[in-house]
């Protein structure tokens, strides 16, 4: 909440954080668009989930309350892009608010569907009318890159056309139903010239939080680090200069990262969120789907018949840092904020196990660390506040 | 007209839960209301005696917590809680949604 | 790692003395002797069921040259050797071989190869009567308990306390125990207890792996497969233990050498075992087959192999008592304290452990 300006304004808190269970039906594993960086090396259109298989998931955990004991939950729709199957999703929706109607789940009085769109569809009158039914339980993030160039250089129609257009004209109708609207932006080798004009770019669409990330993959060489911190030190510069810290948030500067390891905490939520494929097969996350995966099996932890399986959901609940890191990055000074996927983890492990960290973020991390150090002491000495807490 | 939002109070965090979960049925409620089949007559009643229920809960949450806690209160003005924070605001209805 | 030993699979029809099913003879049709697998990952094991393993009758043993090798790794690397024999006599050419180096002979008690020296396996599904056990005075028995046969544990370890030096139980099927069978383990292990004190006022009482090696360890004494040892298969490749040959051959660790490398061997050690390294259930096997069959990692064992040990160490925990009231002086250094879980996966989920109180070997 801003009262008065020179005030840093924070990320704002996801909707139950760490109390709602995450639930994701992956409606279908089909997109209009073939994003360059996208994750999903298997998409297809053969793949859609089916009602049938939608109701009897969510049949089993309204049941299962040992495994399901959150009061909250989120019921994450993704695909491929999953406004495609919007009359799926709109009678996915309605039956769970049914049945956890008439089931007295607590879960009634506390949920959230969510979606992570291209934002194609958005003023599709389906989809509209959908956000209307149910517009105090939804959140929507519209995946915009950035600038045209930037966006239309991943964010490609089979053929190679940019998505920018048409997923732009979207923006205003989503701001004005989402003021508090974000987006999640993608940077991969070939973007990273265009880092800092396109977070401000977006903030000049209206969105007002940024949250960013370097592609999880083995795709970054030598050099692609100082190209990364010289985008990040101007994009602080900007920042500092148009006093855009008052408005705007950008996941890429924050106090919390840079510092040596405090806790053993895992950084991914990968077990304690619950995926359903168009089978009904349940996984600990989208990114243990076989659509995800480039070496590996798919990893299941259960299905929609027989139930989760508890030993399989051991190892994700009980993994932490340590046991997944190398003595470098459990000793590493600047290691907090440096993120990893377990999916992706488990993708490039040299076995099959989910404790192999992956490490080919670890040169982008540093120089975002060095950016963000940058962009703090700079902010600190103009506003003559300490604003971080250093060891 | 001129927006205004001034602090009021505050709640205790268990003062907030119960009103949190009060706000987030009385949604819920409402927005099954619009998918029951109203041939479905024992889960369209359960429904709306329930919607009934739960309004007059919320009133009268507001209500205690207001009297108790002696929340100024203003002619076209209304009372909203942040639920992080737990504050009370007392807000000119212009800003109402 | 540091190997202080070898297990030599002389045969595929080597009978099974652990948690993985004994090989059957015949190959029904249509069934594959190895499991196929799309991708290609260490240690994969399937838990689709049945888990019954066939063998080849006509390539099962192994090979004298691969034997010979097996020998002289060992003699060369100061490792003692386990030899799991098969159901029927070698040739004499093999027992020279064996008898070359320092070893422990573990054979099939039904193959009527009497040696007192050695481990004999014993299986549940054909118990011995009394008079077949009449020779054996202080033999080192492993018996196979499958779960049918769970009530009748505390019989047959009483027909075997006078016959063994020692007593490993292995809970076949593991993998489908439930509430009732954990309670049906407990009123057993609670009725050996019973019969162990009173057998003990006039007698040496045997060693139980599930009942006795917890009152005399202080820290952990698991299988330790991968890291003390590895097994020999009789196709001369090395892997982490028999299990993972049987499950899928294909997945071996090469052959016999002196410089072997294990991908994400760190996982073997309990120091990479968030559930273990809390755990003081230190008689536990600590099964990596078993983990790897069950929770898909080498170092995350399933709640039925963590609830089974702890009604052990709880077993082990009065037994401790009750000696060192009737003895003082009984292992003072010893003590098990009681616990209000069964299964330290609770006390670990969600609360990872202290980075402080970790450390990198």
């Amino acid at each position: 909440m801003i009262e008065t300006k020179e005030v840093i304004i924070e990320k704002t808190n996801t909707w139950e954080e760490g109390k709602a269970k995450n639930i994701t039906f992956i409606v279908t594993e089909d997109c209009q668009l073939q994003c360059k960086y996208c994750y999903l090396v298997g998409k297809n259109n053969l793949h859609k989930m089916d009602f049938e298989t939608a109701k009897k998931s969510i049949d089993y955990l309204l049941l299962d309350r040992n495994y399901f004991s959150e009061t909250s939950v989120i019921l994450d729709f993704i695909g491929g892009e999953p406004f495609i199957e919007i009359d799926l999703i709109d009678k996915i929706c309605d039956y769970f608010k049914i049945r956890a109607y008439e089931t007295d789940h607590p879960c009634f009085n506390s949920y959230r569907f969510s979606f992570s769109t291209n934002g194609l569809l958005y003023n599709d009158p389906k989809v509209q009318q959908f956000i209307i039914k149910n517009e105090t339980h939804l959140s929507i993030q519209i995946t915009i890159d950035g600038t045209k160039e930037k966006h239309n250089l991943q964010r490609v129609y089979p053929g190679g056309k940019g998505s920018y257009d048409q997923v732009v004209k979207n923006v205003p109708l989503w701001i004005s139903q989402f003021p508090n609207a974000s987006t999640k932006v993608t940077i991969a080798r070939d973007d990273l010239p265009f880092v800092k004009d396109s977070v401000i770019h977006l903030w000049h669409l209206g969105i007002k939080e940024v949250n960013i990330n370097v592609v999880f993959e083995d795709v970054w060489e030598p050099g692609d680090d100082a190209l990364f911190e010289e985008q990040l030190v101007l994009l602080a510069d900007e920042i500092i200069e148009n006093k855009y810290y008052e408005d705007f948030t950008c996941s890429f500067f924050s106090t919390q990262i840079g510092l040596p390891y405090k806790e053993n905490m895992n950084w991914c939520g990968a077990g304690k969120m619950l995926a359903i494929d168009h089978e009904g097969n349940f996984f600990p996350c989208n990114r243990f789907v076989n659509y995800s995966l480039q070496n590996r099996e798919q990893l299941l932890i259960g299905d929609n018949q027989k139930g989760i399986n508890q030993n399989r959901l051991r190892p994700f609940l009980t993994l932490d840092m340590f046991t997944q890191s190398s003595p470098e990055c459990v000793s590493c000074e600047v290691a907090t904020g440096c993120a990893w996927c377990q999916g992706a983890n488990y993708d490039y492990a040299d076995s099959s196990t989910i404790f192999q960290r992956a490490t080919y973020l670890c040169l982008m991390h540093k120089a975002r660390v060095r950016a963000n150090n940058y962009f703090w002491n700079k902010l600190e000495k103009k506003l003559q506040k300490t604003l971080r807490t250093l060891p | 007209m001129t927006t205004t939002k001034k602090l009021v109070g505050t709640v205790t965090p268990q003062q907030r839960d119960e009103i949190k979960t009060l706000y987030e049925r009385k949604n819920g409620l409402t927005e099954l209301f619009k998918i029951v089949d109203v041939n479905n007559t024992s889960l369209y009643n359960k429904l709306v005696n329930d919607m009934g229920e739960t309004a007059t809960k919320f009133q009268k949450w507001w209500d205690d917590q207001s009297k108790t806690n002696q929340w100024e209160g203003k002619k076209e003005h209304h009372w909203e809680i942040n639920f992080e924070t737990c504050e009370i605001f007392l807000v000119n209805d212009g800003l109402k949604k | 790692m540091v190997l202080k030993y070898l297990l030599v699979l002389l045969s595929d029809s080597s009978a099974s003395f652990c948690y993985y099913p004994s090989p059957k003879a015949e190959i029904p049709k249509g069934i594959a002797v190895a499991n196929s697998h799309k991708k290609d990952n260490a240690f994969h094991i399937s838990d689709e069921k049945p888990t019954d393993i066939y063998y080849n009758e006509k390539q099962h043993l192994i090979s004298l040259d691969h034997l010979k090798k097996t020998v002289v790794f060992a003699l060369k690397n100061n490792l003692k050797v386990n030899f799991l024999y098969p159901h029927f006599l070698l040739d004499e050419a093999y027992t020279k071989v064996i008898e070359e180096v320092e070893h422990i002979k573990i054979i099939p008690f039904d193959a009527k190869i009497f040696n007192e020296d050695a481990i004999l396996i014993l299986d549940s599904n054909d118990f011995p009567t009394t008079l077949d056990l009449v020779n054996y005075t202080h033999q080192n028995f492993i018996l196979k308990l499958q779960k049918k046969d769970l009530k009748k544990l505390d019989t047959m370890i009483q027909i075997l306390l006078a016959k063994s030096a020692r007593i490993n139980l292995v809970l076949m099927d593991l993998e489908n125990y439930e509430e009732k069978d954990y309670a049906i383990y407990e009123k057993q292990l609670g009725k050996i207890t019973r019969k162990l004190i009173q057998y003990q006022n006039q007698n040496a009482i045997p060693e139980l792996n599930f009942l006795t090696d917890r009152i005399d360890l202080n820290q952990m004494n698991n299988c330790q497969a991968g890291i003390q040892h590895l097994t020999i298969a009789p196709n001369g490749k090395m892997y982490l233990c028999p299990a993972f040959y049987h499950e899928n051959p294909s997945e071996d660790l090469g052959e016999i050498k002196n410089e072997i490398f294990i991908k994400n061997a760190r996982l073997l050690e309990l120091n990479y075992a968030p559930i273990c390294r809390i755990c003081d259930a230190y008689q536990c096997k600590r099964c990596v087959y078993l983990n790897k069959k069950l929770t898909l990692e080498i170092n995350t064992p399933s709640s039925q192999q963590c609830i089974t040990s702890h009604i052990e160490r709880d077993a082990s925990r009065r037994i401790l008592e009750k000696l060192q009231k009737m003895h003082p002086d009984f292992n003072p250094q010893i003590t098990i304290p009681q616990l209000n879980y069964r299964d330290p996966f609770e006390i670990v989920k969600g609360n990872p452990q202290k980075i402080a109180t970790l450390n990198h070997p």
